[in-house]
């Protein structure tokens, strides 16, 4: 599968994403933040004192944390009623923790109901397999990427469209950040791929 | 007859009985027509007060307004001009001193000539020390000039801002040197802060070809430049050039090989040095880079140890100089082969430790002979095959670490009074071996020497045997017991591991047999609405038989426990919550909220941008005419919003909205409605302050009210002072003051204005031109009082009384 090195530098060309499967790894999800809310008031103060798993420190963070272990997610439950699930690796284990989480409430006495369940960030990682030139990336589109090797050994590449960011290293790998689902994922790879092969060691 | 021709001169002596008899009839007879400039006189107003016929260019009349530069004696009997300066690079001139504008823009003492002398001022001490030349540093200026116009200095810390400016300037050069290290190092600044602030100065001030066209290029750092500086600073003498030459083909091959991306560029800088200095036989230690290249030792020792591992690594050093920077063969980055080589070494420790287990195990712990083979090939850690059948040292094993056969690991256990032993101290060998030097690669690494042998008598063999034979006993019991749990440990985790993926996979594979059964497609994700809101019922059943559902709840005796902790962590700040409440409860209770305001709501300010810089004529929403339209506009944005419960606005408004009484139309025209907006919309704040106050003291008693004239007088009779202000500001803040005293009468409220000082402010500047008071007396008083109180007027009451 050569990469098609005929079409034009720029990531943000309105041509069509092509449909062959690129020969990356990945990408695969390592975190999802997600929203709800559940539309009804919570004492932290009685939800930390009488259900397990449940951290609750007000004066570093005014929300009660609740850790579950499988699949692992974290919530955050907030007395506005608002619950925020971190830490699934994929969206349907995400509103399955969300649910859970509700149930949870739910036997300690409150009466929530799911509303407005909203992916917020999904963090994914790729590898393209091929070591990459960050200066010369950096270069070439000094607009869209920004490399201070004296700061931060990746180079952070901002994407248009899907507005996401992508931390770039030269060892071929890849850190999505700001997907709003998986198909951003696919669709950030696949704009991104190209322009990474035009630096890659020869 | 001609009316252009002039009247003929009668002499004196022409005079007779006839002629003064037709002279006066003569001029008693009417003129022809009215005298005018030309025959068509088309007469205009041309913008600044002048009367012209645009006809013929015949001025007929002239405003009072005159542009001279006036003159007025202070009290030193100095003249100064009158009038506000405004400075090159500043918007606007300071006519209503600080003192006002504390409320509206509070920012003017800060013009950009005051910034921009700062900045120099910073700069200038910055610049000598990093050895910038003066073209940069000039850059750099420039650069934070644009800062403060784009409102990025204000809200964070000054020395941060000129730092990134200054860094950003380097930057810009082709043959920089200057890395941000140096700089925060002398700012005494975190270098990721500063490399914070000089990543968003960059975006904001749109220095990164963001946009197309945009201003320059920040370069990356080039390595030569920097190895040159370094170079220099390290005291090659002759040889500096040579040096730095071998260097930077070091750097060149190690690009090659995939060293450089990502990497700092001091780092390998520091390493290429040390290398190119060994080539031409120089000894620089690693200490003497580190503090020249600002790195820690640790980067500089790896970065030579991954260069070690490369293929030009083994060329002598004729060879790279002719063609080691153009071998072929690129080795892998070290991120891809470091794991591999992490869990070789780690192998390699477990099996060492598992053949030394084994050892013990076997051994019996008697012999003095073998103690001191033991003792001599325990010495050396590599020697392991020998380790069975000599007892291993405790030494060796307690310390674990730094085996490097030092002599001081091999004494006598110490014991204390109680005849417990004393652990030996973790000895480190660099302080009592060398300093370990970074090896050549080209010359090839030298043998480890086996250490010297230990001569050591039999008689103390026999006792320190004797000795140790009953600690061994225990400590070894102890040690072996450590030791095998920590490989069943070792052991566990990997099954854990290897246990965790399988589950992982298992749940993956579970939730995606479930996503499709429900028919979820990833790449049509859908959102909780979509799915059917689970209902109590629904929940109920499918967390039935969740463990982590069933068992969420504590047990009562575990809340117990677990309230009493944590109460115990969280005490103060349940008591800052009831006091809180309590204080709430209490104002309630006496039914005043504290000037009416939220406490603890953090207002986030969006930043103004300073006045006169443009934006507010950009985002005008409404249309713009006149220059009062702009000032009534960049007011409303920058001064706080006009409410006040001491301003009576419904008079005011009818005071200057119909704009028919003669006061408004006397003066210059246009400029009246925006300054009364002005008077009207601000609080109380300015110098006329005391004069009010003196004022509103008079007003209490006699109904009358005064007009602005007796304001001045009054003012000067009781405190000597003159009043600062051009009159329709003072005119204003008059009425508003008169309307402060009908309306709320109440002297203490003017004590909020305490903190403004009016001494330094008062008298310095001056209006245009309008530095008497008294001129206003003979303008429209009645109708001015007439408009501020009807009722006054009505009473009659004898308003001549307080002059």
């Amino acid at each position: 599968m050569s990469p098609d090195t005929s079409r034009s530098n720029t990531p943000n060309s309105r041509e069509p994403i092509p449909t062959t499967p690129l020969p990356i790894h990945g990408p695969t999800i390592s975190n999802i933040v997600c929203g709800a809310h559940l539309n009804c008031l919570f004492d932290l103060h009685h939800i930390a004192l009488s259900a397990r798993n449940v951290m609750y420190n007000p004066k570093r963070f005014p929300a009660a944390v609740i850790r579950h272990r499988r699949p692992k997610a974290t919530g955050l439950v907030f007395a506005t009623g608002k619950l925020q699930v971190l830490g699934c690796r994929s969206v349907s284990d995400a509103v399955l923790a969300c649910r859970r989480f509700a149930r949870m409430l739910q036997k300690l006495g409150y009466q929530p109901r799911l509303e407005d369940f909203v992916v917020q960030n999904i963090v994914a990682n790729a590898d393209t397999r091929m070591l990459i030139r960050l200066e010369g990336l950096q270069y070439a589109h000094p607009a869209f990427c920004r490399y201070e090797p004296e700061i931060f050994p990746g180079l952070v590449y901002s994407i248009m469209e899907p507005k996401m960011t992508v931390l770039v290293f030269a060892g071929g790998k890849l850190v999505l950040l700001g997907a709003k689902n998986e198909g951003d994922l696919e669709k950030a790879v696949k704009v991104l791929y190209p322009v990474l092969t035009l630096f890659r060691r020869s | 007859m001609p009316p252009a021709a002039p009247p003929k001169i009668r002499r004196l002596g022409s005079l007779s009985k006839k002629s003064l008899a037709n002279r006066s009839k003569a001029s008693q007879k009417p003129p022809a027509r009215a005298p005018t400039c030309c025959d068509n006189p088309k007469i205009e107003d041309d913008g600044e007060g002048r009367m012209v016929c645009q006809n013929c260019f015949t001025q007929v009349s002239e405003s009072n307004i005159v542009a001279d530069v006036t003159f007025q004696e202070d009290s030193r009997g100095a003249a100064t001009v009158q009038g506000g300066f405004v400075g090159e690079n500043a918007r606007h001139a300071r006519t209503l001193g600080s003192a006002a504008f504390r409320r509206v823009g509070a920012s003017e003492k800060n013009s950009l000539q005051e910034i921009e002398a700062s900045g120099r001022r910073a700069l200038g001490s910055l610049c000598p020390k990093l050895g910038i030349p003066e073209t940069t540093a000039t850059q750099a200026l420039a650069l934070y000039s644009l800062a403060a116009q784009h409102n990025f200095a204000a809200g964070r810390r000054t020395d941060e801002v000129i730092a990134a400016c200054l860094y950003a300037a380097c930057r810009r050069q082709k043959d920089n040197a200057i890395l941000l290290i140096d700089i925060a190092e002398l700012q005494h600044l975190n270098v990721f802060r500063l490399g914070e602030v000089y990543k968003s100065m960059i975006s904001e001030l749109y220095l990164d070809e963001s946009v197309v066209g945009g201003v320059g290029t920040q370069y990356l750092v080039e390595v030569e430049s920097l190895v040159m500086k370094y170079c220099k600073r390290l005291e090659f003498g002759e040889a500096t050039r040579q040096v730095a030459e071998d260097a930077v083909r070091i750097i060149r091959r190690m690009k090659r090989d995939w060293m450089v991306t990502g990497r700092h560029p001091a780092g390998l800088c520091g390493a290429a040095i040390i290398l190119a200095a060994r080539m031409n036989n120089f000894r620089r230690s690693t200490r003497e880079v580190v503090y020249v290249a600002k790195v820690a030792d640790m980067t500089v020792a790896k970065r030579v140890e991954e260069f070690r591992r490369t293929k030009s690594a083994a060329l002598t050093v004729q060879e790279f100089r002719q063609y080691g920077v153009l071998l072929k063969d690129t080795h892998d980055p070290p991120v891809l082969y470091e794991s591999e080589l992490k869990k070789q070494k780690f192998e390699e420790k477990k099996r060492k430790r598992r053949e030394a287990g084994e050892a013990r195990d076997s051994v019996d712990i008697s012999d003095a002979g073998s103690d001191a083979g033991s003792r001599e090939t325990s010495a050396n850690p590599d020697a392991d095959q020998v380790a069975q059948d000599s007892p291993p040292h405790k030494r060796r094993k307690s310390s674990g670490g730094p085996q490097s056969g030092t002599p001081a690991a091999q004494q006598e256990p110490r014991r204390d009074a109680d005849g417990f032993l004393i652990p030996a101290l973790p000895i480190d060998p660099t302080l009592t071996g060398g300093t370990p030097e970074a090896e050549t690669p080209k010359r090839g690494r030298p043998k480890k020497q086996p250490p010297a042998p230990i001569v050591v008598t039999e008689e103390e063999l026999i006792t320190e045997a004797e000795l140790e034979n009953d600690i061994e006993h225990v400590l070894n019991d102890d040690e072996m017991v450590d030791s095998r749990n920590e490989l069943e440990k070792a052991k566990d985790e990997e099954r854990a591991k290897t246990l965790a993926e399988q589950e992982k996979k298992s749940d993956a594979e579970k939730s995606q047999s479930r996503r499709s059964a429900e028919g979820i497609n990833w790449w049509e994700a859908k959102t909780m609405d979509q799915i059917q809101e689970p209902t109590a019922e629904d929940l109920d059943a499918e967390f039935a038989d969740d463990p982590e559902v069933l068992n969420c709840m504590l047990s009562p005796d575990e809340q117990q426990v677990k309230e009493r902790i944590w109460i115990k962590e969280n005490e103060d700040w349940l008591r800052l919550q009831h006091e809180k409440k309590l204080r709430l409860a209490v104002q309630e209770a006496s039914g005043r909220n504290e000037k009416g305001k939220k406490k603890n709501r953090i207002v986030k300010r969006k930043k103004k941008g300073r006045m006169g810089d443009g934006t507010t004529m950009a985002e005008a929403t409404t249309p713009i005419e006149s220059p009062a339209d702009a000032s009534l506009l960049m007011l409303e944005k920058h001064a706080p919003p006009a409410f006040s419960k001491y301003i009576n606005y419904e008079a005011l408004r009818k005071v200057y909205e119909p704009s028919s009484s003669s006061f408004s139309g006397s003066r210059a025209g246009s400029q009246t409605p925006s300054v009364s907006e002005m008077g009207s919309g601000r609080t109380p704040s300015a110098s006329p302050a005391p004069e009010l106050r003196s004022a509103t003291v008079r007003l209490q008693t006699p109904p009358a009210t005064q007009g602005p004239g007796n304001h001045g007088k009054a003012a000067s009779l009781a405190k000597g002072q003159q009043a600062p202000l051009s009159p329709p500001q003072t005119q204003t803040q008059a009425s508003a003051g008169a309307e402060e005293a009908e309306s709320e009468g109440d002297e203490d409220d003017y004590v909020q204005d305490e903190e403004l000082d009016y001494g330094s402010d008062a008298g310095t500047t001056r209006g245009w031109g309008f530095g008497e008071q008294d001129d206003r007396e003979d303008i429209g008083e009645d109708d001015y009082r007439r408009a501020i109180n009807p009722e006054s007027y009505l009473d009659g009451a004898a308003d001549d009384d307080e002059y």
